[in-house]
């Protein structure tokens, strides 16, 4: 296992600022991957230990096969590269590191609190 | 810059597909404080097909008075047998002030109403991720 954060939940002032990404990622099992922010969203606020409230992936492949969807919860971020089920790691304002158990391509929705309005990393 | 500017500039950006609208209009800090996630069901379409998400009365409308209203959007199908495109995404990114006809592609026709192009015939769930108007529930 990576080496967990001890997760600060965001307060109520930076809960306003909550935004919801839809990316992609892709396919590989027992591997860690990364996943992008696009640029149509503000970046992650990196000035708070936990930005990320939720990560859901769901499988774009036919057939569905065991973990082809799954989460991530708050406490899965890591300050190290993820390693097993349910870890990430944020690497920068636009991406996170998942850690991917079906070997499918899938599509990914982040909750996470933005540093603003905008849109510049 | 009024809102009447806005659309007329935007109807003049057809660079892509059904005219998507640019992104530069994502929500501020304050409407997002106003954020509502509706969860829905969308009935099987003909697939590769438009088909309609209504956001139920129980959620306050969308708030019209916004760009790009629509943070995003997820569908699932319920189904049994996933099958490829089963589960989408749709991004703030891929609204469409036009018809849409490719996949991914949305637009909001109505305080209540999203046009998304369904590419399974599958019953499926959708949550949509939006800024309403208030509190209230008064389309």
């Amino acid at each position: 296992m990576a080496a967990p954060i001890t997760p600060l939940f965001p307060d109520k002032e930076a809960r306003k600022r909550m935004v919801v990404a839809t990316c992609t990622a892709a396919a590989g099992a027992g591997a860690a991957k990364t996943i992008t922010i696009p640029d149509a969203y503000p970046p992650m606020d990196m000035n708070i230990p936990s930005p990320v409230l939720a990560i859901m992936i769901g499988q774009s492949e036919a057939t569905l096969v065991i973990d082809g969807n799954g989460v991530f919860a708050i406490g899965g971020q890591m300050s190290t590269t993820p390693d097993s089920a349910g870890e990430f790691q944020i690497l920068t304002s636009r991406t996170i590191s998942i850690w991917k158990l079906a070997n499918k391509t899938a599509v990914v929705m982040v909750c996470y609190i933005s540093s603003g309005s905008g849109q510049k990393t | 810059m009024s809102q009447k500017v806005v659309d007329k500039k935007l109807k003049g950006e057809k660079k892509m597909v059904v005219a998507p609208l640019t992104n530069i209009f994502f929500p501020n800090e304050e409407d997002r404080s106003l954020m509502v996630a509706a969860a829905v069901s969308v009935a099987a379409g003909a697939g590769t097909a438009v088909a309609t998400i209504t956001i139920p009365s129980a959620y306050p409308p969308i708030n019209l008075n916004l760009a790009s209203p629509v943070i995003a959007i997820l569908v699932l199908q319920a189904d049994a047998t996933l099958l490829a495109s089963g589960n989408e995404f749709m991004t703030a990114a891929q609204q469409c002030d036009g018809v849409v006809d490719s996949a991914k592609e949305f637009q909001i026709t109505g305080a209540r109403e999203i046009k998304f192009y369904q590419t399974p015939a599958e019953l499926q769930c959708a949550i949509v991720f939006y800024i309403a108007e208030g509190s209230g529930q008064v389309t």
